[in-house]
């Protein structure tokens, strides 16, 4: 795979200048052609997020496969790097850049990584290859919680992020949080120093364990399950969660900060996406039973792994094994709400899972800026390398170098893009904030909102009528910085599209 | 922070008690009366305010979205169950005063030490009898609501866990489990009770007794009637016993020493002499150059160095931080950031330096407790103790129970520590609150962001805005050490007061009963034959009668040493 965009090539042209410049020095030449080989990687997302708060489920609803280990209490302890590979294969790096190759074990369809002798503090990198394609796209790197009572444990994830020496090898984060506490603050924060220290610059949010929120507010009783259909419903699953989901984004404590967070369930997208026969034969059972027994039953876990209810005992805790309380009563509405065969249950369960919307954001923040986000973290890295190096030598290069970082329109708009959910606007003048500066993808059409055959001339029309409204707009007496910030990027990115 | 309040009345057991304490109370107080003191009166009266109107104040507290609310609202209703008296549920933020019950005050959204409630939660924490600690069982403790935990445990010594939503965690047992785990590595030994509130509404709902059980609600109030409740009835009744004992043996001195003149005429005069001794040393305790004066006022003053240069070294220890990140980089595009961490140092700064200043308030308390009853125990004069029969000291059993047989001085130490040993930690607790409610980030504000406005108008250079930050961070730590020096040293005087008035008070006392017994002797030793002979029968009348009162009061204690 190759990257491509003016940004990368540039950025590409600056390496080999710098190769050439240090043909007669193998280790520096090293780090640099590491660095173009960087450059046609996919792109490395970090996973980002207080202890449990849901990253490993939400990498495995990403990838569909159960591949990173999760449990009730707290799971991930080493940082783990998941890539693509032609076949599943685990790698680990320990002390002092020893490999040793894992074997790779599957229980349930869940992999067991099991790090055999080396213990945790020793491992230095746990590299899990695995046939997938959105691996193919992101490499996907699972950070262990902060705020852990093993001060080890979270301390190894802020040398991932914020390394004391060189610059975060994340280009990409997915940023998780259950709900806004000082120490997931105190955490976005932190990274959005990162980023501009020089690491990652595209962050996604993500309102984390999303079905927990419904579940909660559904109470004691079997919730929306007893009730005739009122959780099949689109808005109904994720409709508390969404709602915290608008709240955030005026919340004054996040002032500042990313504000745009999508709700997702990462376990109700994973159980649609390993959906089994039996657990669909199971839930169907339930689905048909009358509301008072079901909601007798439903009314603690207890109560459920307790009571008899066509469905064999070892199911049902199969069942609140993998779907918890909360899962089997929104799955249990969802047949009911009309899912009456597997594959109707699992597509309902993704779709309720907010797990497209997920997708729909990354693409238009990370895969559609790709080549973006790739220039600047390799020309980041190579600035890390010159400086390392005689001024003598590197003065010209690391002037090209800086003059490419600090002329980044692509990082402007990432971070006005990030501060459009916030900004007091009318929807409409959000929604076309939000397309103009990238929001729904890259491409001219896509931010002018114009079909994708609009021809060459039309399109240079449309961008001139853009930059004549956003330049208006910037004209209003009242308006605040952050808006203002927006409404310049937006001017600016419609003069990139009227030169194109 | 909103202050949700309510109220659940004791449990059923407290009442009968109540009654004979008050009615123990009222008979000792016939008595003082009579003897005209109106000082012992007093300290009666206070004790009988106590037992009938025992508030207990027990603080919920865990970060936001726990289901603090919700368990509140269940707890109210589950103890009122358990009680006889109808319960009482309040409206958030309404204030209320039933006569006798539980207070719960709700503080919610405390999440962390950091946090900007985290100060005036901490001195609502300071007055408490008990503290539940709400999290959800859907993550164990993190590692800020550990150190939130170590905070309230220094503060209030009775903290409970509760692990809430065990309905929606069928894995909670694990959870469980991993807090236990981090609790015993931190050192801290905190029961642990999971319940979920919407299980125990649904069980009332349904008259489900099973699945009220499965909710660990009833548990959980049990667990308060028993432990919280009906501790702090035990140290009620302690202290009652205590106030007991004290005002009898003031009231007791004057006849003892009266009646030791009426049988022994021929040592009159000696005896006199004694009970003179006795006043001379009652006088010297309430004289300025008394020793626990000395312990006090030595104790307050370096009390307040103590808790000002702690103060200064935090804050120094901020500065050079601050210092050393101002010259890592340029201060000007991160000047929020750096503010907002830079306050919140000064609010971890000052509580913790909330939380030395209150311990050792508390140490003061003791140790000026302690020398003013090695001191006092010289006020009670040496009399002769050889016929049992008319003497106090025949009834031991109360003296036994309590101090092991130990000496005087021991025993007064003890009767410090139960009776107003409590309420003087109250008075020097709350003395002490005020510092943690202080605002440390109203001290400076505008101070910090002033100078960044300064440098968005003038384009300096990189090093100029590097000292202006230098001076703005010193200029705000001047204005905190000043301010919350200033009010901690209020604060401080205010405890010092409060000890030297309450010793005092208790000084004064003892002087007067000592100047009693000095009068008493002096008469008796004047009379004749005859009215010796009366006065026998009336003094000793009145000596039995206080042996009765604390008879009645040492079955008191066997009642609460069995509820131990």
């Amino acid at each position: 795979m190759t990257t491509t965009g003016p940004e990368a090539d540039r950025a590409r042209l600056i390496i080999r200048d710098a190769r050439a410049e240090f043909y007669d020095d193998p280790s520096v030449a090293a780090e640099l052609a590491d660095c173009e080989r960087r450059l046609d990687e996919p792109l490395r997302v970090a996973l980002v997020g207080k202890l449990k708060s849901g990253k490993s489920t939400l990498l495995n609803a990403l990838v569909g496969e159960e591949i990173a280990p999760t449990d009730a209490t707290e799971c991930t302890r080493v940082v783990t790097w998941f890539g693509r590979s032609a076949g599943p294969r685990i790698e680990v790096t320990h002390d002092g850049g020893r490999r040793t190759e894992l074997p790779v074990h599957r229980t349930d369809g869940r992999l067991r990584l099991d790090l055999g002798p080396v213990p945790a503090d020793r491992v230095e990198r746990l590299v899990v290859g695995w046939p997938s394609e959105l691996l193919g796209s992101y490499t996907v790197i699972d950070t262990p919680g902060t705020s852990s009572n093993s001060a080890d444990v979270s301390a190894r994830t802020m040398a991932f992020l914020a390394p004391e020496r060189g610059t975060c090898e994340a280009e990409a984060v997915i940023f998780l949080m259950r709900s806004r506490h000082d120490s997931d603050v105190a955490l976005l924060r932190q990274m959005q120093e990162q980023t501009g220290a020089g690491g990652p610059l595209g962050i996604v949010g993500v309102l984390s364990r999303a079905d927990e929120l419904a579940g909660g507010v559904a109470g004691g009783a079997a919730g929306g399950a007893a009730g005739s259909g009122g959780v099949g419903g689109a808005a109904g699953v994720l409709g508390a969660a969404r709602q915290r989901s608008a709240e955030l984004r005026t919340d004054p404590e996040l002032s500042g900060l990313h504000r745009d967070f999508v709700a997702v369930s990462g376990l109700l997208a994973l159980r649609g996406q390993t959906l089994r026969q039996r657990e669909f034969a199971a839930l169907y059972t339930l689905a048909g039973l009358p509301d008072d027994v079901l909601e007798a039953a439903l009314i603690s876990a207890g109560r459920f792994a307790g009571t008899e209810l066509g469905v064999p005992a070892v199911e049902r805790e199969w069942l609140l094994g993998e779907f918890g309380l909360v899962g089997i009563r929104i799955a249990v509405g969802l047949v009911r709400a009309g899912a009456w065969d597997a594959p109707a249950l699992a597509e309902a369960l993704v779709r309720e899972s907010g797990l497209d919307e997920l997708h729909r954001v990354l693409d238009a923040r990370f895969a559609s800026r790709h080549g973006q986000l790739k220039a600047h973290a390799a020309l980041r890295t190579v600035r890390g390398v010159l400086l390392r190096q005689p001024a003598a030598r590197t003065a010209r290069l690391l002037r090209t170098v800086e003059r490419l970082l600090a002329d980044s329109h692509a990082g402007t708009e990432v971070r006005a893009l990030a501060g459009v959910a916030a900004l007091p606007l009318a929807g409409p003048t959000r929604d076309a904030l939000d397309r103009v500066l990238g929001g729904r993808g890259t491409t001219a059409t896509a931010r002018l909102g114009l079909p994708s055959d609009t021809d060459h001339h039309q399109l240079r029309t449309a961008a001139l009528h853009a930059i004549a409204y956003w330049r208006a707009q910037l004209g209003h007496p009242l308006l605040d910085r952050p808006t203002e910030q927006a409404f310049r990027a937006a001017v600016r990115s419609c003069e990139a599209i009227a030169c194109g | 922070m909103s202050v949700m309040t309510d109220r659940a009345p004791h449990g059923g057991k407290a009442t009968t008690s109540t009654v004979a304490m008050t009615d123990l109370l009222d008979r000792l107080g016939g008595l003082t009366n009579a003897a005209g003191r109106t000082d012992l009166g007093n300290r009666l009266a206070q004790a009988r305010t106590r037992v009938t109107d025992p508030s207990l104040r027990i603080v919920v507290t865990g970060e936001t979205g726990q289901g603090m609310s919700a368990l509140v609202g269940t707890i109210v209703g589950e103890i009122h169950d358990a009680g006889a008296a109808p319960a009482q549920r309040l409206a958030p933020g309404m204030p209320s005063r039933a006569d006798e019950g539980v207070l719960f005050v709700d503080a919610p959204g405390a999440s962390g030490v950091d946090s900007a409630g985290g100060a005036a939660v901490l001195s609502l924490l300071a007055g408490a009898d008990a503290v539940l600690f709400v999290s959800d069982a859907s993550q164990e403790y993190t590692e800020p609501e550990l150190a939130y935990l170590a905070r309230i445990r220094e503060l209030c010594p009775s903290v409970i866990g509760v692990l809430t939503k065990i309905d929606l965690y069928q894995r909670w047992p694990d959870i469980q489990r991993a807090n236990r785990t981090h609790l015993n590595n931190a050192g801290l030994d905190i029961p642990l009770l999971p319940v979920s509130a919407a299980l125990n509404d649904t069980a009332r709902r349904l008259g489900d007794g099973s699945l009220a059980v499965e909710s660990g609600i009833p548990q959980l109030a049990n667990f308060l009637n028993d432990r919280v409740i009906g501790g702090a009835d035990t140290v009620l009744r302690t202290s009652v016993i205590n106030d007991v004992r004290i005002v009898s043996d003031q009231l007791a001195m004057a006849l003892n020493a009266e009646l030791d003149v009426l049988n022994d005429p021929g040592r009159g005069t000696e005896l006199v002499a004694r009970t003179q001794q006795a006043r001379a040393a009652a006088d010297r305790l309430r004289a300025q150059t008394a020793n626990w004066q000395l312990v006090l006022g030595d104790g307050a003053t370096e009390l307040m160095v103590d808790v000002e240069h702690d103060l200064r070294h935090r804050l120094r220890t901020l500065v050079r931080e601050a210092e050393a990140d101002i010259m890592g980089s340029d201060p000007a595009p991160r000047w929020a950031a750096f503010s907002e961490w830079l306050n919140a140092g000064v609010a971890e700064a000052v509580q913790a330096n909330f939380l030395l200043a209150h311990s050792r308030s508390a140490e003061l308390a003791r140790q000026v407790g302690a020398r003013f009853a090695e001191e006092s125990g010289r006020v009670v004069p040496e009399l002769r103790r050889g016929d049992p029969s008319y003497a106090l000291d025949s009834v031991n059993s109360l003296e036994e129970l309590e101090s092991r047989k130990a000496g005087i001085v021991q025993r007064v130490i003890n009767s410090l520590r139960g009776s107003y040993g409590g309420v003087l930690m109250v008075g020097v607790v709350s003395s002490v609150a005020g510092v943690a409610l202080l605002n440390p980030w109203s001290i400076g504000a505008g101070v910090l962001l002033g100078a960044n406005t300064f440098w968005e108008d003038r384009k300096a250079h990189k090093a100029r805005r590097q000292a202006e930050a230098k001076v703005a961070v010193a200029r705000l730590m001047d204005d905190v050490l000043f301010q919350v020096g200033r009010e901690s040293k209020f604060r401080l005087r205010e405890v010092q007061r409060y000890l030297r008035d309450h010793f005092s008070a208790v000084a004064a006392e003892m002087l007067r009963s000592a100047d009693d017994a000095v009068y008493a002797a002096q008469l008796a030793n004047q009379a004749d034959a005859d009215q010796r002979a009366a006065r026998v029968a009336v003094v000793s009348e009145g000596l039995s009668e206080l042996r009765q009162l604390r008879v009645q009061a040492a079955g008191l204690l066997d009642r609460s040493g069995a509820l131990r």
